[in-house]
């Protein structure tokens, strides 16, 4: 050992005992090298960082299957629960912990080495506002007669259908047509349903149908509960959102079948 | 969905006005829940007061007789292939014999077009109103 190199050594004194650079006259590329020598031998948790590109998720993988095993020894053993929270405390402060050195990938044609890490790129803001699939789902993928009909059931439609209208609906095929009371309307967007009553040759019928099926060809308005401007007469407006009482009362619905003569 | 117990107004002119279901006739099945359109061992409950000798009807069924029954209306949604539910205010059938045939000549009421699709084409035709 000459005089000389002793001095770059101690140039290199105020890197950590552990490492000295390369000095640069050795360097033909230019990148800069940090030999290890003599370096303590790692924790296993440093070689695992150090050795492979890990993911956080899968260093938090294998943390946790070394704790659970570690875990499953401990209460094998018969040890107390305050043991097992230290273990996890202890490999919770190691993943925490930015004393080690930052990850670097290892050059692969020798073991001393190291190619230093690229520069952090900003991680990309979340979209944390605007709408789901599901209110696009229906505007590109129904016809638009059918949203057309949709819009008519919704709350805020200058002439929307309430319930205790009576509605006549047509359909693709046998019974091609259906009469009723607006019992209820169900919104869930694209499955909107609502509930038809009718009394039959004296029996109570009730059908329920999906606003966007493609069977049902078109729903007429015969008579509006209440509301402004629409077709049909006008009815009384009723004071429930569902009027399932009127499968116990008879003479209320034939109050509205007289309204409709 | 009618199963043991269940009770059923009959709604053509056999001469039954009350049935109770006994067992569901269901293929690989031998108990389970009957819906429109299945066959049901039933015994009669109630029936009318049959009058004397000359009967228009020859078949009168009187209280007690067991018969089997097909399933027109129930209580209970059904659902149809394009997602429509129909329910009925009252479970009703109609009597037949051994041999799936009608023991009465007319049906009064309304019945429900499943019949159609269960290979009910008969009743279907006789009925006054399929909804």
């Amino acid at each position: 050992m000459s005089e000389g190199q002793g001095e770059e050594r101690n140039s290199g004194s105020r890197d950590t005992p552990h490492t000295f650079t390369i000095p640069p006259r050795s360097v033909a590329s230019g990148r800069v090298y940090r030999v290890q020598a003599s370096k303590p031998r790692a924790t296993r948790l440093q070689r695992l960082r150090n050795s492979t590109l890990l993911s956080s998720a899968q260093l938090a993988a294998t943390v946790l299957t070394t704790t659970t095993t570690r875990l499953w020894l401990f209460a094998s053993s018969g040890v107390g629960s305050h043991t097992m929270l230290n273990v996890f405390r202890r490999c919770a402060r190691r993943l925490m912990s930015t004393a080690t050195e930052a990850s670097s990938s290892a050059y692969p044609f020798s073991k001393v080495a190291v190619i230093p890490p690229p520069p952090p790129v900003p991680t990309p803001e979340p979209v944390k506002f605007g709408k789901g699939l599901m209110a696009y789902l229906p505007q590109r993928t129904l016809p638009q007669h059918k949203l057309d009909l949709l819009a008519r059931f919704n709350k805020r439609h200058p002439e929307r259908i309430m319930p205790g209208s009576v509605l006549q609906v047509t359909t693709n095929h046998a019974p091609s047509s259906f009469t009723g009371v607006v019992l209820s309307i169900r919104r869930r967007g694209a499955d909107t349903s609502f509930v038809l009553r009718n009394v039959i040759n004296r029996t109570g019928v009730e059908v329920q149908f999906f606003v966007c099926s493609p069977h049902v060809k078109d729903i007429k308005v015969l008579m509006r509960a209440g509301g402004k401007g629409g077709e049909g007469r006008v009815g009384r407006r009723m004071r429930r959102a569902k009027l399932f009482y009127l499968r116990d009362s008879p003479e209320k619905m034939t109050a509205i079948s007289a309204g409709l003569r | 969905m009618i199963g043991l117990k269940g009770t059923l107004n009959v709604i053509d002119n056999s001469g039954a006005l009350l049935i109770e279901c006994v067992n569901v006739l269901k293929q690989k099945v031998n108990n389970g829940w009957g819906s429109v359109g299945d066959e049901i061992v039933c015994v009669v409950k109630r029936a009318r007061p049959i009058s004397g000798q000359a009967s228009a009807s020859a078949a009168k069924v009187r209280q007690g007789d067991v018969r089997r029954a097909v399933i027109v209306r129930t209580r209970k949604p059904v659902r149809r292939p394009d997602g429509r539910l129909i329910r009925f205010d009252d479970n009703a059938a109609v009597l037949l014999n051994n041999k799936r045939e009608m023991l009465g000549t007319r049906i009064g009421g309304v019945v429900s077009a499943d019949l159609r699709m269960k290979g009910w084409g008969k009743i279907v035709s006789l009925a006054p109103k399929v909804v």
